[in-house]
């Protein structure tokens, strides 16, 4: 089980997309929350919606068992923190190649062009709750335990 | 006053906005000439954003008389002062130009996902001059407009252009456009953003057209600085809590507007037949209308998500539309006015106006006061095929379309010249599905309404509630008549209304979670005073956006004033005053003209216009003081 990195409770942000709106203040809030500026396409997590096409879903990390965005990087800004299983991404180390944003199969590693970086989910470190989470008016994002997490995705 | 005293002074104003930024982008077309200004801030201070702003800019700019489809018109698009910030339904933006409808005001009040995007790409306000030669598209990104060929885009429809836009641009960009309707100059074109939401009212879309600007389109950008960012979330967590407990923003999320059909239907007020009848079929009820929805969605930001997804490949329907393309043409089934909804959402038609416009052509032909040599053929109501036709008619202005497409201005082509059976004024349809014979506040509010016959104004609904008199004594600052039908104090409830609007209006967020629209509480002047400090630490007291609504209110009257609007234009339709209503509660009801009058004379006291409805000079030099010294609307 890729679920034995540390003897904490592990918890990842679940996202339910038949309950999504599609209203992006989840995105709002994590920019508001990481860089005092309001700005949704900077979000750790995204909302991906076509009113033409008629979907909007969320996408934000899932803390993989096995992160192809860890395996990707090749500056070693990215690594498996042990006893939370989160994924941490060091800023000072990303030079921008955006592997990670291309190998995340969920959309969730987000590309900053004009900083030159990547955007990824750190689940507010420092904060009682997500700040997406807090956001969310409908329910459709949440702060789980991920067995719940798995459980729930059935 | 010594120099360094206003040199303080000037600097306290300054500082009372904070770090809200108003970027506003000056094209002038054909040349595509683009000049960049910060809107002075003794402006933003007066006048906040969004609806004021622009308003402040149009009476500055724009010069009386003018045709509106000339490239003499102005065409501001404005992002409220809030917009973006994430803080609940702050999605609005308004756009407001001279009014091909009316000849008059426009301004259109629109949600959806452009305004934000727009003010994240480093703009907050675009204002349009002149005439491009040939179809263009205005593109703003990262702070940088440029005006663009469209040629490719000119004849598509709304979904078309937009989706066009997405794949050549990015997914990411935001859009608005204007469909068939729009390029056709139809006077009651809408500009549209996304499948459904509009800046419905007064043909702005017809302007949009008129300058040969098929869309504008943002992207890319780096958004905007929040002064307090946990503060910020914190209030607008609480606020989010607050409002998701009410009754109404759940029962809003959940059937969405055409909640208001049952209630209006049941008081015997809701327009039917082109107001001939005040009652109609139940298939049009919220429950019904819900087993054709896929969804509820929402605008940027929104914690109620009111928009359906219907399953006929379009959004809505409001309960506007079904009721004036319902219940207004005789249309019962509930399908088919879901498919009549999606059409003109496509054509990029307003649907107040076009049901107006199509129930007063039919009964004129009932009346055998038009006949087939004007309509090609037999009109008549309870007519899906025809609907269908007519409104395609218009969009291109084709047949007898072209006359309708003119909106109130075809009433000599109609032999209607005295305008006795169309439901509008200042030659705006009313939009409202509601028939204002019973609620005498209601009747003022959009006999008074600064675009013409228009709800979003004033729309006193509280006065059916039935409310405590202590809380209509908070509500209103004196006590008011609780009687929905009685004539008196009814100024007092339109004019608090008019001002609680022009500041929801202008910091951008949405009319169903703000005070005095559906319910007495939710957010009011004290909740936008906190978030306007979280968000960029601007200082502004109840008090001071009490005030700004005053004098967006007054400067919207200049602005008609100057245009010729004077005491007989603030009516009602004929109707209102000489039929009553045939059903239900309302029965018996309908407007005493001398009662109307002398309510109309207590609410120009309570403005302190004069008597002709025209607001005095001293206090115009009042209004346009902030621009003194400043500059601002870049020539």
């Amino acid at each position: 089980m890729g679920w034995t990195r540390g003897r904490c409770t592990i918890r990842r942000i679940y996202t339910n997309h038949l309950l999504c709106s599609g209203c992006r203040a989840c995105s709002v809030a994590c920019t508001v929350a990481h860089f005092g500026v309001a700005d949704d396409s900077r979000g750790a997590i995204q909302i991906l919606r076509d009113p033409l096409e008629g979907y909007e879903f969320q996408a934000v990390c899932r803390l993989c068992e096995d992160p192809e965005c860890v395996a990707a990087c090749m500056a070693v800004a990215l690594s498996i923190e042990p006893d939370t299983g989160r994924v941490v991404f060091d800023r000072d180390r990303c030079v921008g190649c955006a592997m990670c944003v291309m190998v995340c199969p969920h959309h969730a590693v987000v590309p900053d062009w004009r900083a030159g970086k990547a955007i990824i989910c750190d689940q507010c470190e420092g904060r009682d709750m997500p700040a997406c989470v807090v956001a969310c008016a409908t329910g459709a994002v949440e702060f789980v335990e991920v067995e719940e997490a798995a459980k729930l995705e059935k | 006053m010594g120099e360094s005293e206003e040199a303080q002074e000037e600097l306290s104003m300054n500082d009372s906005i904070g770090i809200m930024r108003s970027r506003t982008a000056l094209v002038d077309l054909p040349e595509g000439r683009v000049q960049y200004e910060d809107t002075p801030p003794d402006v933003v201070r007066n006048y906040l954003g969004g609806r004021g702003i622009n308003m402040a800019y149009l009476h500055k700019m724009l010069p009386a008389g003018i045709d509106p489809l000339s490239p003499d018109n102005i065409l501001i698009i404005g992002t409220g002062a809030l917009t973006g910030t994430g803080c609940p339904n702050s999605s609005r933006f308004n756009v407001t130009a001279k009014s091909p409808e009316s000849n008059l005001l426009g301004d259109a009040n629109c949600g959806g996902f452009f305004a934000p995007k727009l003010r994240y790409s480093g703009i907050d306000r675009l204002i349009i001059k002149g005439k491009a030669k040939n179809p263009v598209f205005v593109r703003v990104e990262n702070g940088e407009v440029t005006v663009e060929d469209a040629k490719n885009y000119w004849g598509m429809d709304v979904n078309e252009v937009q989706a066009s836009l997405r794949r050549d641009i990015g997914p990411s960009s935001e859009s608005i456009c204007i469909g068939p309707a729009g390029e056709n100059l139809v006077r009651f074109a809408c500009i549209m953003t996304g499948v459904k939401n509009a800046a419905g009212r007064g043909g702005m879309g017809a302007v949009m057209g008129s300058k040969n600007i098929k869309a504008i389109a943002a992207a890319g950008g780096s958004g905007f600085e929040i002064a307090d960012p946990d503060g910020l979330l914190e209030l607008n967590a609480q606020l989010k809590d607050y409002l998701t407990d009410s009754m109404i923003v759940k029962v809003l999320g959940r059937v969405g507007t055409p909640l208001l059909y049952e209630v209006s239907n049941h008081l015997g007020t809701i327009r039917t037949r082109n107001s001939q009848d005040s009652a109609f079929e139940d298939t049009l009820n919220a429950e019904v209308i819900h087993k054709h929805v896929a969804k509820m969605i929402a605008c940027h930001s929104c914690v109620v998500h009111c928009r359906h997804r219907n399953i006929y490949d379009g959004e809505g329907p409001e309960y506007t539309t079904i009721g004036l393309l319902g219940a207004n043409l005789g249309i019962a089934d509930t399908a088919n006015v879901i498919r009549l909804n999606n059409l003109v959402n496509r054509l990029g038609l307003d649907c107040a106006s076009t049901g107006g416009i199509l129930s007063w052509a039919i009964e004129l032909y009932q009346r055998g006061i038009i006949d087939d040599s004007i309509t090609g053929g037999p009109i008549q109501y309870d007519d899906y095929d025809l609907a269908v036709r007519l409104i395609e008619a218009t969009a291109r202005r084709e047949g007898f379309g072209d006359i309708l497409a003119d909106s109130s201005q075809a009433a000599e082509k109609l032999n209607d010249p005295e305008r006795k059976y169309i439901t509008a004024i200042k030659g705006l349809p009313q939009s409202d599905p509601h028939d204002c014979r019973y609620i005498k506040a209601f009747a003022l509010g959009i006999a008074t309404a600064s675009r013409g016959a228009d709800h979003l104004r004033s729309r006193p609904t509280l006065e059916v509630f039935d409310l405590p008199q202590e809380l209509l004594l908070e509500i209103y600052g004196a006590d008011v008549n609780r009687d929905p039908t009685s004539y008196l104090t009814k100024e007092i409830v339109v004019a608090t209304h008019e001002n609680i609007y022009a500041i929801t209006d202008s910091v951008g967020i949405c009319k169903f979670i703000c005070h005095g629209f559906n319910s007495p509480k939710l957010l009011k002047y004290e909740h936008f005073s906190r978030l306007l400090e979280k968000a960029f630490g601007a200082t502004f007291s109840v008090e001071d956006l009490k005030d700004t609504g005053r004098r967006i209110v007054d400067l919207e009257r200049a602005i008609i004033n100057r245009e010729g609007v004077r005491r007989p234009d603030d009516t009602l339709p004929n109707r209102y005053f000489e039929d009553p209503l045939p059903h239900g509660v309302a029965k018996g009801h309908r407007i005493e003209k001398d009662k109307f009058l002398e309510m109309l004379d207590k609410y120009y006291q309570l403005r302190h216009w004069d008597e002709e409805g025209v607001v005095p000079k001293e206090r115009i030099a009042e209004l346009v003081a902030p621009w003194d010294g400043q500059g601002g609307g870049v020539q």
